[in-house]
């Protein structure tokens, strides 16, 4: 079973993705800032964590180290509403209006395409 | 005015839909994703366990087409019919002519010393986040302002400094939040534009007790 951490401070956007992804037989761990991201990195392994860009205490961009550093096989989905910085630590960028259908798929991707890098 | 003047006010005025735009952007597709991945989900459950549904009422199909077709235009709006900022072409400037240019605009007297030193960005843009800062300490009731430059590390950091009462920390920490304001009458945009003209430039907006503007060296 796939563990994804979910990142975002938007209730509705949160809920509605865990669901999606709860649907689809992932289990998913939320949270909603970047402090409380970084309390469950220290938890058991990730294979993806699924981060908005812009949380309310800084960028989601800045937990692409601490999940590399902690859950170095976790794949890094920045979760986007604008057009979304490409990092060197983000393996895949993913916007908000993507169509809901293939949001499964768009994960395993990016795991796949983590597993081929490490 | 010269041409450069009236261009900065309009870039000014520029900044400001821009702005505007690039946060109902974001905060309206929050709200459509919320609301797509809602009813994908619903549909989803209602194909599987509820199909009677379907086939006795045509109109509950419909009306999840319905529901997609109307967030797909309204994404569309947001993409593109709204006002987007233009790509930023990055120079190298000089910081004291920049920051001529943006106190040519403020009405009131504001010292600053010569620097010599030449930034990365966009001139014109740096001048914006300049008169944005100072207008701020003007609206604030402060007598003596000024800007101060300086550099650190690769960074040429833009300081307005001013007499008035040092910043509530609470307000301080919300002041860059969109439409955050104190005062009746502003739109609580000039420090979102600052930020947004420092990031585009590679650079932050910083608070040490006042508000800075850094951005690369060139």
């Amino acid at each position: 079973v796939r563990r994804i951490l979910l990142v975002d401070d938007d209730v509705g956007v949160r809920m509605s993705y865990a669901a999606l992804l709860e649907d689809e037989g992932f289990v998913v761990v939320e949270a909603v800032s970047l402090a409380e991201s970084r309390e469950q990195m220290a938890g058991p392994a990730f294979d993806a964590a699924l981060v908005d860009l812009h949380l309310g205490d800084g960028l989601g961009t800045a937990l692409a180290a601490d999940l590399r550093a902690r859950h170095p096989r976790a794949a890094f989905v920045l979760l986007s509403g604008a057009d979304a910085p490409a990092g060197s630590d983000v393996d895949l960028v993913l916007p908000k209006g993507s169509a809901p259908s293939e949001l499964a798929a768009v994960i395993e991707r990016a795991i796949a395409r983590r597993a081929d890098d490490t | 005015m010269s041409s450069i003047d009236s261009d900065l006010t309009t870039l000014h005025r520029r900044f400001v839909v821009w702005e505007a735009t690039a946060i109902l952007r974001h905060d309206l597709r929050n709200k459509l994703a919320s609301v797509r991945n809602a009813s994908f989900y619903l549909r989803r459950k209602v194909e599987r366990q509820a199909a009677d549904l379907l086939a006795s009422d045509p109109r509950v199909a419909t009306f999840f087409d319905l529901s997609s077709q109307e967030l797909d235009a309204a994404e569309a709006i947001l993409g593109e019919r709204l006002p987007k900022l233009p790509d930023v072409v990055a120079a190298g400037f000089d910081v004291d002519r920049a920051i001529a240019g943006a106190l040519a605009h403020v009405r009131a007297p504001v010292k600053t010393i010569a620097s010599g030193l030449v930034a990365r960005g966009d001139h014109a843009e740096l001048a914006v986040a300049v008169l944005c800062l100072v207008e701020n300490a003007v609206d604030a009731g402060a007598g003596a302002i000024e800007v101060t430059v300086g550099a650190e590390d690769d960074s040429v950091v833009i300081s307005v400094r001013d007499d008035g009462p040092a910043l509530d920390p609470d307000v301080a920490r919300r002041a860059p939040e969109p439409f955050f304001t104190t005062r009746d009458g502003h739109l609580g945009l000039g420090l979102p534009i600052v930020k947004r003209i420092a990031g585009r430039a590679d650079g932050e907006l910083r608070f040490d007790g006042r508000f800075a503007i850094a951005v690369p060296r060139a």
